[in-house]
């Protein structure tokens, strides 16, 4: 095979040899986004999933409020914009472009026809929906009950366990992602995102400085547990 | 000699380091470097297996990619030790 695609660590395609992958490929379009651009829009008729090759996306709306609320963030080997797949047709929020991003597009019939030839995607893509929703409540327990402190790490816990190498105990986030969009995704506003950054900081429970900043994941797991806050596992 | 390509994006961080190699490359005549856009050729990044720009490809080999302030003072001081 003259090029080998980078697809090992695409989650609906894991345990596909690579021929098959190679096969796949053959009808996954790759189109790409500048930084800041949208690749659709909330009320859009929807009729692709995406790919993350390159590169991380936000997906948020914007409420009654005009504030904007972070639905997730996917990155390299994520699969974003499928929720069509059921019977709501129209997209719920906008996709935006956080970095420069590469994208493999699929479209709905593509993807039938990807589940009919290769049986392990609709496998993989109903691990991926199940880790997803289990994600999802964990995330909304810790929105539910928990102090600020603690739905801060239970939101960085969520994007560490997504991402995450698991032979390593910090995880670096992405740089793109900023206090602001973390404000967001926590329910919090800005500034008491960046006063609970500082202090965990001063506890190593993170580091980095400025924009970088890297979650001691195994730390903040130990806290969550030890509060009863931890759901997931 | 060395055939590079820098892949990159529109990211703030990307446009100095392709100036910075750009120059770094007109003074080490083994070194030739081409700057290609990510949205010029986005399958040869799949291709390849970016995941992060910028990233520094050699010989179809990803050498380096992501935030360069944690690879290109090494890799720079790695190719000329090498020379």
């Amino acid at each position: 095979m003259e090029e080998i695609w980078n697809l090992r660590q695409v989650h609906l395609l894991q345990g596909l040899t690579p021929p098959q992958m190679d096969e796949v490929l053959r009808i996954m379009p790759v189109t790409s986004f500048r930084k800041n651009e949208y690749i659709f829009m909330a009320g859009d008729d929807a009729d692709a999933l995406y790919v993350v090759q390159v590169g991380t996306v936000k997906v948020a709306y914007v409420d009654l409020n005009g504030e904007e609320k972070i639905l997730s963030i996917f990155q390299t080997g994520d699969i974003f914009g499928h929720l069509f797949l059921g019977k709501y047709r129209k997209r719920i929020g906008n996709a935006q472009a956080l970095s420069d991003v590469v994208l493999c597009r699929l479209t709905e019939t593509d993807f039938v026809n990807l589940i009919q030839r290769f049986p392990l995607i609709a496998l993989n893509f109903i691990r991926h929906q199940a880790d997803e929703h289990r994600e999802s409540i964990a995330r909304m327990h810790a929105l539910m009950s928990m102090d600020a402190k603690h739905r801060l790490l239970g939101t960085l816990l969520s994007l560490a366990r997504r991402y995450c190498c698991y032979e390593s105990d910090w995880f670096t986030l992405p740089e793109s992602l900023t206090q602001e969009d973390i404000a967001n995704m926590t329910g919090l506003n800005r500034s008491t995102v960046s006063l609970l950054i500082n202090e965990l900081r001063r506890q190593n429970i993170l580091g980095g400085t400025g924009r970088s900043l890297t979650v001691n994941r195994k730390a903040v797991e130990q806290i969550l547990e030890d509060t009863g806050s931890e759901i997931l596992e | 000699m060395t055939h590079l390509t820098l892949y990159y994006g529109d990211s703030s961080v990307d446009e100095p380091i392709k100036r910075m190699l750009e120059a770094w490359s007109v003074d080490n005549p083994d070194i030739t470097l081409k700057c290609e856009s990510i949205h010029n050729d986005p399958t040869s990044a799949v291709r390849l297996g970016i995941t992060d720009l910028p990233a520094l490809v050699m010989e179809n080999e990803v050498i380096a990619q992501g935030s360069p302030e944690n690879w290109v003072v090494t890799l720079i001081h790695r190719m000329v030790l090498q020379d």
